[in-house]
């Protein structure tokens, strides 16, 4: 660089840079501001969205302890359409299928739960609803749909769980040895719980399997 | 200045660099620059740590409520459990705000309204109480109106998961048909006593085994001590008291040897000043019953005619007992100060004007010092002898210390005498080897293998210093020694196998078709038993022979293969107790009677309940199994 310039030379050089970036540096700044604005927007605007589904949440929740049916399909409906992105809405969704179980329409609790399950952002809330579809199916005798719905769900904190549902629908099929294994599967979790435990023992011991005669059947333990 | 403008101008990397400041700031605020980590974590959740301070209050929390229940054994399961509890919360926490649980203000506000601790005289939210009782505890309202919004959104979560739960038709039935069943069995159990008798263990059997399992019998490693101590209350039995010091200390000490303070009984006639009645009328009035008394009426009947106080003046003024700071004071003044059976002058008390009679006197009961005198002296001689002993002690700690191979030093300078403790192991023993720090140093490096003086041991008003004084390494115990243990665990060996090969040598010939009563009679001390009809558990059973049959079996009962119609399904098993058992099950029924209706709705609704909390427990293992956790508890001091 030359390091002779005076001044003068060195203003007229800011000026020369400043005419040919001076524009791109505005529309670079305007265009971070309105990032920056927009990003806080959003989240107080997703914020506000959320609080006031609490509130509807609040009024759906009240009102299944208390059975008023109507109120909690026309407030669900509502947390439903527009509210689906809070995690309210799949709440009120798991609520409305159990409301919808209770007055016996059985395809209505179902839709409810495969909307859960679909729009669920937590995989937590979305196996729970995998569980509960699964188990009306199955209590609807309809084996291969639960088994279907349960398919591949193998590792995640629900996996003793959707074994002994496996057991379950092995056993109502009448494929005894299959529930067996199932039920052993869940009974080697360490998680389980010790009432569960004690319920998935006792049908695992009523589907004792006989042995041939020659092979004297002495207890495990 | 220009240079500077110069180099400014000239990097756009440094505009680009003032931009992302810029951002950052406006995204995130001062605070991720500001919240250093200064002090030490001990788990972090996802990258965001939880602080030791904040484990410590959660500890103490724990350790609170425990109460007297806490002991210091339970410091690690305290600790476990803080870390536990913290970690979920920052989970749940994490989750709330990943899921955007909020939560709306007003509800948050409706909370604190029907929070009672806030509401003042009139029964509504009191903001200034609201602030002060959060500043006891430390806490804006900002924070604890976010604890009361973490809180809120933690019941919506939970209430929605388990308000949703329902339970199928075909659930409760499979479930009561599971309870209801009921098996028709018959048993008969295979004494392993009977087998003991016979049992053998040669000594060559006796002596393989010793060799297989040698490290199995050793002697532990023990040690005596030789010891020498300062008690203080040993040293404070020498110190001489004169009677004239215990008598004045008792003395001194006089009221809280009192056992029962002093109580009079007094009658009094008593007339009210108020508006009715002016102060000047009052004392007249009580003039002239004074002036009656004194001309000898019976005061019972003067109190029975005009005293104010109706409660007292059916009993003819009597009051009964009472001792000092129960009545008004100048009342007392006047009591306390009577003669047995003498009246008073009126007394202005703050109802009005009484006349007292002194009825009774009990006067104080105080523990003669006949009584206290041994207590009395032992503790003036401990007061004499705790200097001595602490600057015995203190010459204890340094000569024991600076001569340490050999207690003679400290023995000839406290002349105190050497005493031998019995031998003890790691595990401890009796005497001063009850105590586990006497054990500790016993058996510390310095000790048991450098053959000094153990560091002096305060043991409360009691310092002692040990040395071994003999060590007697782990060691093999002889097989002559072990023979009779041996003996009898080969023999029960031998018995359970005995025990095993009859058993299933019975199961086979019943298995093949053999009656079980012929079978029974080849066994000795075996019995057939037939249970009819149980049930699962037994508190269903309602026949009384039913009830009995032992658990073990009844559980092998219900696990057994269910029998084709009209065969028996056999099976055999060992009981806790090594005793053969060889079970038949005849038949499976189920009284498929349905419950009544409000029982089924009780069932439903316990199982319902059951299932929605086992659903809410694992979505919170999900997110417990989702995070990356790292536990980094402090060492124990």
């Amino acid at each position: 660089m030359d390091l002779q310039r005076t001044e003068e030379e060195t203003v007229e050089e800011i000026k020369k840079w400043w005419r040919e970036n001076g524009t791109a540096v505005f529309i670079g700044l305007a265009i971070g501001i309105s990032v920056i604005v927009g990003v806080r927007y959003w989240g107080e605007y997703q914020q506000s969205q959320a609080q006031k589904a609490s509130e509807i949440y609040n009024v759906v929740n009240e009102a299944i302890a208390s059975k008023n049916y109507d109120v909690v399909f026309a407030q669900g409906q509502t947390l439903i359409n527009d509210y689906s992105r809070t995690p309210y809405a799949p709440l009120a969704a798991l609520i409305m299928a159990k409301a919808k179980f209770e007055k016996n329409n059985l395809t209505g609790a179902q839709l409810h739960l495969g909307w859960v399950i679909d729009h669920a952002s937590d995989k937590g809330v979305q196996h729970i609803a995998r569980i509960r579809l699964a188990r009306l199916l199955l209590d609807n005798k309809d084996y291969v749909g639960a088994m279907k719905v349960i398919d591949g769900q193998g590792d995640s904190a629900f996996k003793s769980v959707y074994d002994e549902l496996r057991g379950d629908i092995a056993a109502a099929q009448g494929n005894m040895a299959q529930a067996r294994d199932a039920w052993l599967l869940a009974l080697a979790a360490t998680d389980i719980d010790p009432n569960r435990k004690q319920i998935i023992q006792i049908k695992l011991d009523d589907a004792a399997i006989s042995k041939t005669a020659s092979t004297p059947a002495t207890a495990t333990k | 200045m220009l240079q500077l403008i110069r180099d400014r101008a000239q990097g756009v990397l440094i505009w680009t660099i003032v931009g992302l400041i810029i951002i950052t700031f406006a995204l995130f605020g001062l605070s991720s620059y500001l919240s250093g980590s200064s002090t030490n974590y001990v788990a972090s959740v996802n990258s965001v740590e939880i602080k030791e301070p904040e484990f410590r209050r959660e500890t103490q929390r724990i350790e609170q409520k425990l109460g007297k229940e806490y002991r210091p054994e339970f410091s690690r399961f305290v600790k476990a459990q803080a870390i536990d509890r913290l970690v979920m919360r920052e989970l749940l926490n994490q989750y709330q705000k990943d899921e955007r649980f909020y939560v709306s203000d007003s509800s948050v506000l409706s909370e604190l309204n029907k929070d009672e601790s806030f509401k003042g005289t009139d029964g509504k939210f009191d903001s200034v109480r609201y602030r002060e009782i959060l500043s006891q505890s430390g806490m804006s309202p900002a924070m604890y109106e976010q604890e009361i919004g973490f809180l809120l959104a933690k019941s919506y979560l939970e209430s929605g998961i388990t308000r949703s739960e329902f339970t199928t038709a075909s659930e409760v039935d499979n479930l009561r048909r599971l309870r209801n069943q009921q098996r028709d069995m018959g048993y008969l159990v295979i004494n392993r006593s009977e087998y003991l008798k016979t049992a053998q263990a040669s000594s060559q059997e006796v002596e393989a085994y010793y060799n297989d399992h040698r490290q199995e019998f050793m002697n532990p490693e023990q040690v005596r001590v030789e010891y020498v101590e300062l008690k203080l209350e040993e040293m404070a039995a020498r110190y001489p008291v004169s009677e004239q010091d215990i008598e004045k200390k008792y003395q001194a000490e006089r009221n809280s040897y009192v056992i029962n303070k002093e109580q009079r009984r007094a009658g009094h006639i008593l007339i009210i000043v108020d508006k009715k009645t002016t102060e000047e009328a009052a004392k007249q009035k009580i003039a002239g019953i004074l002036k009656e008394v004194k001309a000898g009426k019976d005061f019972a009947k003067l109190a029975k005619q005009h005293s104010q106080d109706p409660g007292s003046a059916k009993k003819g003024g009597d009051l009964g007992f009472f001792g000092r700071n129960v009545m008004d004071k100048a009342f007392e003044e006047s009591a306390f100060s009577l003669k047995k059976g003498s009246v008073s002058e009126p007394v202005r008390s703050k109802y009005g004007y009484h006349l007292i009679k002194l009825t009774d006197i009990k006067p104080e009961k105080v523990k003669p010092l006949q009584a206290v005198r041994e207590q009395i002296k032992k503790s003036l001689q401990i007061q004499q002898a705790q200097s001595d002993f602490g600057t015995d002690t203190s010459k204890l700690d340094l000569l024991s210390f600076e001569k340490p191979d050999s207690l003679s030093p400290v023995v000839e300078e406290l002349g105190l005498t050497i005493k031998t403790s019995g031998f003890f192991t790691r595990q401890g023993g009796t005497g001063i080897a009850a105590d586990p720090r006497v054990v500790q140093a016993a058996f510390s490096e310095e000790v048991l293998t450098g053959g000094k003086n153990s560091k002096m041991l305060e043991l409360g008003e009691h310092a002692l210093v040990l040395r071994i004084k003999e060590h007697k390494p782990a060691s093999q115990r002889s097989l002559q020694e072990v023979t009779p243990l041996l003996q009898t665990r080969l023999k029960t060996q031998a018995a359970a196998a005995m025990v095993k090969e009859t058993s299933d040598k019975v199961l086979a010939r019943l298995q093949g078709g053999e009656s079980p009563e012929q079978v029974v009679k080849s066994i000795k001390g075996a019995k057939w038993v037939k249970t009819g009809p149980i049930f699962r558990s037994a508190e269903l059973d309602t026949v009384p022979l039913a009830k009995q049959v032992p658990h073990e079996i009844r559980r092998f009962g219900f696990t057994l293969p269910k029998p084709d119609a009209g065969k028996t399904s056999w099976g055999n098993t060992a009981t806790g107790t090594g005793d053969g058992v060889v079970v038949g099950l005849f038949a499976v029924q189920v009284s498929d009677t349905k419950a009544d209706k409000a029982k089924q709705q009780q069932e439903v609704l316990a199982l319902t309940n059951f299932q929605g909390r086992a659903m809410l427990d694992h979505l919170l293992k999900q997110l417990h199994k989702d995070a990356k956790i790292s536990i980094n508890l402090p060492k124990d001091e």
